[in-house]
């Protein structure tokens, strides 16, 4: 016979109070003492290595922006590694550099974070999509995550996220110095544009068009692109009715290559500038094509973009030897920014993300003079993380140039578009609000961002 | 008008070269019933045969033409002979084939050649007529494109060979009892219609540019025209083509940017939801 026993209301509530509170003490007794010897065992891979995750495409579009990137990351931390790894106390520990394939997708992008958190790697860069990225900030914090990631777009990379570390430029402070130079230094008034249908995209079209407005431009026939989309002629013959004297390309490589040609073959010629942003790079000038489409086009490079060392000559001989391409802004996300991560680290002397995020603003102010891409800070955010002052350069981009021996992208002559804040004011609104707040004004033009910075 | 006129002949243009690009699949499935999956990646490994021809011995583009032809062709012969002859009648593993072998193609190009996008040398003339623009290499690559699909359907319909290849087709056992070796024929069709896919690649390059991404469009163009055509009908593939480059420029042309590119799987989905037989399709269709 089995014995039963019926419960009251009163004793359910009572059992349940009693298993709720013994658990909340127990999480809590628990985290005090995780807390307690978290340091920094409990960030170490199984095989004691500090985890610097690169998640990238490896399949799918985008694999030529990648490339570049992946050993960018990879070359920081081999150089790392040489060095000693990094120290935190008397210990010193190497970093391994697993690397995930995004697939250019949110699912893809969240299927190597997992892994990568699995494997408790605590660190990771790249995400070239918008959609990747998104994804796993919905995690990333739960798993003591810190994302490195430099796509912009304010639904992106303007939402809460305190372990994020934003390492590129933002497109409200680029597109007002490239309208500017489109409308006072080349004299365009009509500007067609196609985009990339995302937050991305948008950003970086607000943010030029509402200065080249302001200054007495038009913008006209604004497009879409998709990342596998091949015909652009509709659009073409709608630009070229409206008769605009200048294309703006918001994407990079392939489409991008194929919008050039169909636009110059469909009635838009060398007389028509191309404004460009994305991810365009010397493999794209390598053939008569290349060279004839897009030669001379406007870009905005990081200041390392432009210029030409030893060190530049090293980097991009093994890179080239490597992936059979040449460096391009893409490289210089991965290079510097990992490096200043893995200096965080010791300038932290832990190996928590918290408290690496916390410490970047310093160490990158320290430790300036190494950095090629000649960052000048980082904005410490209430809850969105670390912005890195990464200041730009406008350029034009030589088709012909020796690419093994000299930058693709020329810096323009004129003085104010050579090194200006690739950031934004630290008293922008746009670092404290919600991305959807409409009230919030999220493409200054020129003259307003002058007042913000002065 | 004069805009809505344009996008007409670019429409028709794009057309034509949808129709080119769809031609093998449609003649696979119509003669050997194979849904093939790898069409896009034997597109993409055509293009590059031409291309690595074209770039590292020189040779003219007509002659880039046979290379990427007769690279495909091969590519086809083996496919044919090592995959989906064993899979026949199995098509589930015919499309898990399929899709292995353009897994392999893409990552195996990206690792050969690298990623980035390449073109042919092309002219950036234009004609103009009538204010309307017509690029010369687009103009050239569907004209070439319609005259392709034709000799095609010539070849399938009016030839000795045409006549054989169909009734392998119609009922393989009754080819074979008399007298046609059916093997042969098979390999031989799926030789042509890859083969046509190398010559796809050249003529669309130019236009589209070449990289180891271009494999899914091909395939989702392909595959769209075929659906719409009728499945197995080369007179569908051409009306099916033509529809498809007019609506998809259309789209593109008039309706908000963030919408067209869904019309053209609108249309796809319609064709499959009222009409799944497509336009010019029927259950034993044989081309």
């Amino acid at each position: 016979m089995t014995k039963t026993r019926n419960m009251t209301r009163r004793g359910f509530l009572g059992t349940s109070g009693q298993i709720i509170a013994g658990i909340s003490i127990t999480a809590t007794v628990g985290g005090i003492a995780f807390r307690a010897e978290a340091e920094p065992k409990d960030f170490l891979m199984a095989d004691g290595k500090i985890g610097f995750g690169t998640i990238l495409p490896l399949s799918g579009g985008f694999t030529v922006v990648s490339q570049p990137w992946i050993h960018a990351i990879k070359y920081a931390i081999e150089e790392q590694n040489a060095a000693g790894g990094v120290k935190i106390g008397d210990k010193s520990y190497l970093i391994e550099n697993p690397v995930g394939d995004e697939q250019y997708s949110a699912q893809g992008g969240l299927t190597a974070a997992r892994k990568l958190m699995a494997d408790n790697v605590h660190y990771s860069g790249g995400y070239v999509s918008v959609e990747a990225p998104a994804a796993v900030q919905g995690i990333n914090q739960q798993q003591d995550h810190l994302m490195v990631l430099g796509i912009t777009g304010k639904d992106l990379c303007l939402t809460d996220n305190k372990l994020r570390f934003y390492e590129y430029a933002l497109a409200q402070a680029t597109g007002p110095y490239m309208a500017e130079y489109a409308y006072s230094v080349l004299g365009r008034r009509k500007i067609g544009s196609i985009e990339l249908a995302n937050t991305w995209g948008a950003d970086f079209y607000f943010s030029f068009a509402k200065t080249f407005e302001a200054l007495g431009g038009k913008m006209v026939a604004r497009g879409y692109l998709q990342p596998n989309q091949t015909d652009f002629s509709a659009q073409i013959s709608d630009m070229v009715s409206q008769g605009v004297d200048a294309l703006y390309i918001i994407m990079g490589d392939g489409p991008a290559s194929a919008v050039a040609l169909q636009a110059r073959s469909g009635g838009l010629g060398t007389d028509v500038p191309i404004l460009a942003q994305g991810a365009w790079g010397p493999e794209m000038y390598l053939d008569a094509q290349g060279k004839a489409t897009m030669d001379g086009a406007v870009y905005p490079g990081v200041v390392a973009y432009t210029e030409w060392s030893d060190k530049h000559k090293q980097l991009n001989d093994k890179l080239y030897a490597d992936t059979k391409l040449y460096l391009n802004n893409w490289f210089w996300h991965g290079y510097d920014p990992t490096k200043i991560v893995l200096w965080a680290m010791e300038e932290a002397q832990s190996l928590d993300p918290k408290n690496v995020v916390a410490a970047i603003p310093a160490v990158v102010e320290k430790r300036a003079a190494e950095l090629m891409i000649k960052a000048s800070g980082a904005i410490q955010t209430a809850d969105k993380g670390v912005f890195l002052k990464i200041p730009m350069t406008i350029g034009r981009f030589n088709a012909n140039a020796d690419f093994a021996n000299e930058p693709a992208l020329v810096a323009v002559t004129e003085e104010k578009y050579v090194g200006f804040p690739g950031w934004m004011p630290e008293k922008w609104e746009g670092y404290t609000a919600n991305p959807a707040d409409g009230s919030v004004n999220w493409y200054p033009t020129m003259d307003e961002l002058v007042a913000l910075r002065a | 008008m004069q805009l809505f006129m344009q996008q007409i002949v670019n429409g028709l243009m794009l057309g034509g070269m949808f129709t080119l690009i769809s031609i093998g699949l449609s003649l696979m499935f119509g003669i050997m019933k194979v849904a093939n999956f790898a069409y896009g990646a034997l597109y993409m490994l055509g293009g590059y045969a031409a291309y690595w021809a074209s770039s590292l011995l020189g040779v003219p583009n007509w002659f880039a033409i046979l290379v990427a032809f007769a690279a495909t062709f091969l590519l086809g012969v083996i496919i044919e002979k090592f995959g989906f002859a064993r899979f026949r009648g199995n098509e589930e593993a015919t499309l898990i084939f399929g899709l292995g072998v353009a897994l392999i193609a893409r990552g195996g190009a990206v690792l050969a050649w690298g990623s980035q996008s390449r073109f042919f040398p092309v002219s950036f003339n234009a004609y103009h007529i009538g204010g309307i623009v017509l690029p010369a290499a687009r103009f050239w690559a569907a004209v070439a494109s319609v005259v392709i699909v034709i000799c095609v359907y010539l070849i399938v319909n009016r030839t000795k060979w045409g006549r054989i290849i169909r009734a392998v087709s119609d009922n393989p056992e009754r080819a074979s009892l008399a007298g046609f070796n059916t093997q042969l024929q098979y390999l031989l069709t799926a030789g042509l219609a890859t083969g046509l896919t190398g010559v796809a690649a050249v003529l669309l390059i130019p236009v589209f540019s070449l990289s180891p991404a271009v494999d899914d469009s091909a395939l989702y163009t392909a595959m769209t025209v075929v659906i719409l055509g009728g499945l197995g009908s080369i007179s569908g593939c051409i009306v099916g083509g033509f529809i498809l480059g007019i609506v998809t420029a259309i789209a593109f042309g008039y309706l908000p940017s963030p919408i067209a590119p869904a019309v053209p799987l609108l249309v796809l989905i319609l064709t499959l939801a009222f009409k799944p037989e497509g336009l010019f399709g029927s259950r034993d269709r044989v081309v």
